[in-house]
């Protein structure tokens, strides 16, 4: 078990985290830019001496600053992937993997494991990001540390190769019994690649839970628009959300008192009249916004209770922005949770 | 890209001031006599080189170090530290060579120490003339050695430690041969800076031929004497500075 309970602060910007991960554990951790992400590996790998707090592996204390104790990177076990490789420049790749290891003769095992034996001799500025990106896991794995930190592993990788450095780097990160902790500003990476998932806003824990955990009750509303969802705030009570403003949301089944509701943007449907029917919830608002994307488009619909809507390209020809609308939303499709 | 007149003409004039007087030196060295007269001023070549190259040891030694402080140090008063280390460059040398009397003189301050606790007298001796050397030196070595740490990206190191190299490794096999090449231009700019020391050797350490007089000091001498003697040892500092140039170029452009 990795144990983590840290504060750091540098020029106007300040952490605070407590979380564990376990053995055989995949952290994803999720924020936007500058939110703290890579401060927080940098932490755990002893590359920041200003830190306060305990960093404990199992009975190990890495860093217990109450107590005078703070390992530097070098006496701790702990494998890192930078953001973009941070290949040794002047080292072929087979010498990038074998500088940490008390055999460096077996550090070709270390890319074949990975697929890039042919890069044994190979400079860093001959390889592509993402096989730059394998010599840097290979080269962290090679010690076979017990904590493996990666700071957006899949950043630097151009599409084309993207789905096999993928696969490799998956594969990588789901062998072995290890404490992983991965940083990425993508949900979507941390979904596929996580067992548990850790958002961070400005330098705090949002939120942490498994996916699943996450998709059914998001706690705020940067959580809920991570993974895509209507997040609505209010006091509920016999199936009824009062939110701000007097709005009311209808929802199948609530919990009583304060709670929060979530609602899949295509789940809410629009309409250029009133609809006629069964829908519960039902309100007219203006259109701020349309973005197109591959297969649905975005629609965010402002007002007292602003919301996105997803629709297929053909159901969005009637919308233009700044037209009102009707949103209609089942209470079926409402799900409320407490606050 | 064209290049407006004006600015063509004047790096015209500039570089022609620059070029002349050593076509001049050239054309007036009269070659027959070049082996000859370095063979009588063989105790000087030897000075200039014993003396040049302990001092250019010295620089690098002190001047390595000094550079990674100031690439990497993190602490109050780095600039005004830089000033101090980078003074002597701007300094007359003459200066340099008051100071270094004024300290390590017999009556010096440092100097009436070590003279008393080890007996040692640096002012008029071929030690002296090498602390004078590498007083120049070493500023040169520790500029361009921080400049060369400082192209090192510092993330490296950290990724060095959490393969568990320890700060001397780190700097030994990460830094080190990254910053390889502004180390070798440092050295070669030291040494040409030790081997053409003329005012701070002569102040503090004299002319005393076989002991402290360098190459420059006998051509300066040489110049009321032999001015012939004085063109021909000239024009070898010029072969030896002008390959020392190419050399640094090499190291700076690899």
């Amino acid at each position: 078990m990795l144990a983590v309970d840290v504060t750091t602060r540098r020029s106007g910007f300040e952490l605070d985290m407590s979380f564990q991960v376990g053995e055989d554990e995949i952290l994803g951790v999720v924020g936007p830019n500058g939110s703290g992400k890579t401060s927080l590996l940098r932490i755990v790998a002893g590359l920041d001496p200003a830190m306060q707090g305990r960093v404990l592996l199992d009975e190990t204390r890495w860093a217990d600053t109450g107590a005078g104790i703070w390992l530097p990177a070098e006496r701790r076990s702990v494998g890192y992937v930078p953001q973009g490789s941070l290949l040794f420049p002047h080292m072929t790749a087979l010498d990038n993997v074998g500088f940490g290891m008390t055999e460096p003769e077996k550090a070709l095992a270390w890319l074949e494991r990975l697929g890039i034996a042919d890069l044994a001799g190979a400079r860093p500025a001959e390889l592509s990001g993402g096989q730059a990106q394998l010599v840097a896991l290979a080269r962290a794995q090679a010690r076979s540390p017990d904590v493996l930190l990666l700071d957006e592993p899949l950043a630097s990788i151009d599409i084309a190769n993207r789905a096999s450095i993928r696969r490799t780097v998956r594969r990588e990160l789901q062998s072995g019994r290890q404490h992983r902790i991965f940083v990425t500003h993508d949900p979507l990476e941390a979904v596929a690649l996580a067992d548990r998932i850790l958002v961070v806003a400005d330098g705090r824990v949002s939120q942490i839970g498994t996916v699943e955990d996450l998709r059914r009750h998001p706690r705020s509303r940067y959580v809920a628009e991570l993974l895509g969802l209507n997040l609505f705030a209010g006091t509920a009570r016999g199936g009824v959300i009062a939110l701000a403003d007097g709005a009311v949301l209808v929802a199948a089944e609530t919990p009583d008192g304060p709670a929060f509701a979530t609602v899949h943007p295509r789940a809410v449907s629009l309409y250029t009249s009133r609809p006629s029917g069964s829908p519960r919830n039902i309100w007219r608002a203006p259109v701020t916004a349309i973005e197109p994307s591959l297969e649905r488009v975005r629609i965010e619909v402002g007002g007292s209770v602003p919301v996105v809507a997803e629709v297929t390209p053909e159901g969005a020809r009637g919308f233009r922005e700044g037209d009102d609308v009707w949103v209609a939303i089942k209470a079926s499709e409402v799900q409320a949770y407490p606050r | 890209m064209s290049i407006p007149r004006r600015l063509g003409i004047l790096a015209t004039v500039g570089i022609a001031g620059l070029v002349v007087p050593v076509v001049g030196l050239i054309v007036r060295t009269s070659w027959g006599r070049v082996l000859s007269d370095i063979g009588d001023a063989s105790s000087a070549v030897r000075v200039s080189l014993v003396v040049s190259v302990i001092a250019v040891t010295l620089a690098v030694l002190t001047g390595v170090p000094i550079g990674w402080v100031l690439a990497r140090g993190r602490f109050r008063g780095r600039t005004v530290l830089r000033a101090a280390v980078l003074l002597p460059i701007v300094l007359p040398p003459v200066v340099s060579g008051v100071a270094l009397l004024a300290a390590l003189g017999r009556n010096g301050s440092f100097g009436r120490w070590l003279d008393g606790a080890f007996s040692i007298g640096l002012p008029f001796t071929t030690a002296g003339a090498v602390v004078a050397a590498a007083f120049v030196a070493i500023p040169f070595v520790a500029l361009v050695a921080e400049a060369g740490f400082r192209g090192v990206d510092a993330e490296l190191e950290g990724v060095a430690a959490t393969l568990g190299a320890g700060p001397w490794r780190r700097f030994r096999r990460i830094v080190l041969p990254q910053a390889a090449p502004a180390l070798a231009a440092g050295i070669v700019l030291g040494w040409a800076r030790a081997v053409g020391e003329f005012g701070a050797t002569i102040t503090f350490a004299g002319n005393l031929p076989g002991r402290t007089q360098t190459l420059p000091l006998a051509i300066f001498f040489e110049l009321e004497q032999d001015p012939a003697a004085a063109f021909s040892l000239s024009f070898v500092l010029v072969v030896i500075s002008l390959g020392m140039l190419l050399a640094a170029r090499r190291a700076w452009m690899r």
